[in-house]
């Protein structure tokens, strides 16, 4: 159980500057993920959850600034030089990116560029690297091998263009991959198929991911721990089973009880925009249970009887 | 077999422009090179004693003020107008696409100094700006091929670098980066290969006008010089003969007109095959 940490974030903002000033996407972020391990963030669109997963894999636009740390086994990568970090990225910390449709080189066929992956970073020999991705392919699921490899992007179901993403992602057999919404625009069954594929991998290869998503059951399947974000903070983080049965935090409650499972129960008004960030708890407008000191005290992150689980809510654990 | 042919045949249906434009460009392209082997006459020879003869067996397009054969001439000089078109097309667009790219992946300072030059070169009538350079560079057809080189190549570095833009949004630009590409290799494998083919058909669609801006210099007597048979010296050199022996001044222009056509068929058939959306934006440049 004692493994190392592999990726820890220290004092993380991530600001945008915009015409008028600056917004900050992620505030104040302190995670750390151990080898192996598969933290979830979960939170709505827009609180900086791919900010964040941007900010490991250094692809963040022009306009975004970095302030604090983020170590990989104990090295600042926000200050590594551009050099050294490519050795990193791809290698050692891959991602599998969101929106499949568009991830995908359309001018290439799919095989050569899973192929690409091991040609930068393993094998020397072309063929090799085929035969590598016809048999990373082929644990992927993925029919009418080898012809498929041939096919262009526009050739392959949206499914199937995720599952070569995945293979991309996962082929240098990285130490850490971010999975930016793997299930994003997929249906039901591919949706569990590709989830149940990106699980088999990370195991096979004993990778940590980051696994960021707002939906609660690829959550639950792959993840150990959980971290709730809302307009750019940690507002809860924990065990995945404690975080879903006892959640503590009234976001994580009010997200909880609005899955179409539990009835439906959407929670009043807008997640608030980075620019007319509310004073106080960041929560407290759309709160149920805010009170006077809510509005002007900003929480800190709070330990609740179990252990590594915390709230940002004054009343947590009361 | 039966099956190749079918989808032959289902090709040529639809994209038929781009089969009558690229087989009319061989014919032309065949001419140019085998025709001149082909040629029972001298191009330069001058002959007093058959002066203006109109077409007939012996000389199918005539001959001219010189006597010389009207029909080998507009062949030779197919060499000439045609060569000096394809070489500034070529020309302009590698440095067009490496500057529009440069500029549009480098962005910042890089960018808009290298656009802000594009515009310069851009603000200048063509024709004028090219007579300007040929006045600096003195006549000649190299100094020609130049003149043609500095007034086109901004054209597509423009688009070059709007294209780039458009290619770097997309996800797998940032995908290709994630798996470890280096910035040289996205360019390379990635960002010209998407470009290229709008590239192509804008620099097909040049090919004709660049003809005329060519065969419009050497009319005014700036490119190549006398005697040799280039199309716009030719139509230049007949049109005091207009009159008793239009065939002179006809058979080179036509030869343009035929070329031009050509080119630009197979410049919009390779754009309606590889984007019907592509031809707005080519009339609009």
């Amino acid at each position: 159980m004692d493994s190392k940490i592999l990726i820890q974030t220290d004092h993380l903002y991530v600001q945008f500057a915009i015409p008028n000033g600056k917004v900050c996407a992620v505030n104040d972020l302190n995670l750390s993920i151990k080898e192996g391990e598969v933290l979830c963030l979960v939170g709505e669109s827009g609180c900086g959850k791919s900010a964040f997963g941007n900010s490991i894999l250094r692809l963040l636009p022009d306009n975004a600034t970095l302030q604090g740390h983020i170590y990989y086994y104990g090295k600042d990568i926000v200050r590594m030089p551009e050099k050294e970090f490519r050795l990193l990225r791809g290698k050692e910390i891959a991602c599998i990116p969101q929106s499949a449709a568009t991830s995908l080189n359309p001018l290439i066929e799919c095989g050569k560029q899973v192929d690409e992956v091991y040609l930068l970073h393993k094998e020397k020999n072309k063929s090799a690297a085929r035969k590598n991705t016809l048999r990373l392919f082929k644990m992927l699921g993925l029919p009418r091998l080898p012809e498929l490899a041939g096919d262009y992007p526009h050739e392959l179901s949206g499914g199937m263009k995720q599952r070569v993403l995945v293979a991309m992602g996962t082929a240098a057999e990285p130490k850490f991959i971010v999975v930016d919404e793997p299930t994003k625009g997929l249906d039901w069954a591919r949706k569990h198929e590709v989830i149940e594929r990106i699980g088999y991998m990370q195991s096979m290869h004993n990778s940590a991911m980051l696994l960021i998503t707002h939906d609660f059951s690829v959550a639950e399947l792959l993840s150990d721990r959980i971290a709730i974000m809302y307009a750019g903070e940690v507002v809860e983080h924990g065990e995945t089973k404690q975080v879903l049965q006892k959640p503590q935090h009234p976001y994580t409650k009010g997200i909880i009880s609005a899955l179409p499972q539990n009835g439906f129960k959407a929670i009043e008004g807008f997640s608030p925009a980075l620019t007319e960030i509310p004073s106080g708890c960041r929560f407290h407008p759309r709160c149920p249970n805010a009170t006077c000191e809510c509005t002007v005290q900003h929480p800190e992150l709070q330990k609740i009887n179990e252990p590594n689980h915390v709230s940002r809510c004054l009343y947590a654990g009361v | 077999m039966n099956n190749k042919l079918d989808g032959f045949r289902h090709f040529c249906r639809r994209n038929s422009l781009f089969v009558i434009g690229s087989i009319s460009v061989i014919l032309i392209l065949f001419t140019m090179t085998v025709g001149p082997s082909l040629c029972t006459h001298d191009p330069n020879a001058v002959k007093y004693s058959e002066k203006c003869i109109s077409p007939c067996a012996e000389y199918p397009f005539g001959t001219d003020f010189s006597g010389r054969c009207v029909l080998c001439r507009v062949i030779y000089g197919a060499h000439i107008s045609i060569g000096v078109a394809l070489v500034v097309v070529v020309v302009g667009a590698f440095i067009g696409v490496t500057v529009g790219i440069v500029a549009g992946y480098a962005g910042g300072a890089v960018d808009s100094i290298l656009m802000r030059l594009v515009e310069i070169m851009l603000s200048f009538p063509g024709t004028i700006f090219a007579l300007a350079v040929l006045g600096t560079l003195g006549n000649g057809t190299i100094n020609q091929i130049i003149a043609l080189t500095v007034v086109r190549w901004a054209h597509y570095a423009r688009l070059a670098r709007g294209e780039t833009l458009t290619v770097m949004n997309s996800d797998y630009i940032q995908a290709a980066q994630a798996i470890g590409n280096s910035r040289l290799r996205i360019i390379v494998s990635y960002i010209f290969p998407n470009i290229i083919g709008q590239i192509i058909v804008i620099a097909t669609l040049s090919i004709g006008p660049v003809i005329l801006a060519g065969a419009a210099l050497s009319y005014l007597g700036l490119g190549a010089q006398i005697p040799s048979p280039e199309w716009g010296l030719m139509i230049n050199g007949g049109k005091e003969y207009i009159r008793q022996a239009p065939w002179i001044t006809l058979a080179p222009g036509m030869a343009a007109v035929l070329t031009v056509f050509a080119f630009n068929l197979l410049g919009e058939g390779i754009g309606d095959m590889i984007d019907p959306r592509l031809k707005e934006k080519a009339e609009a440049d």
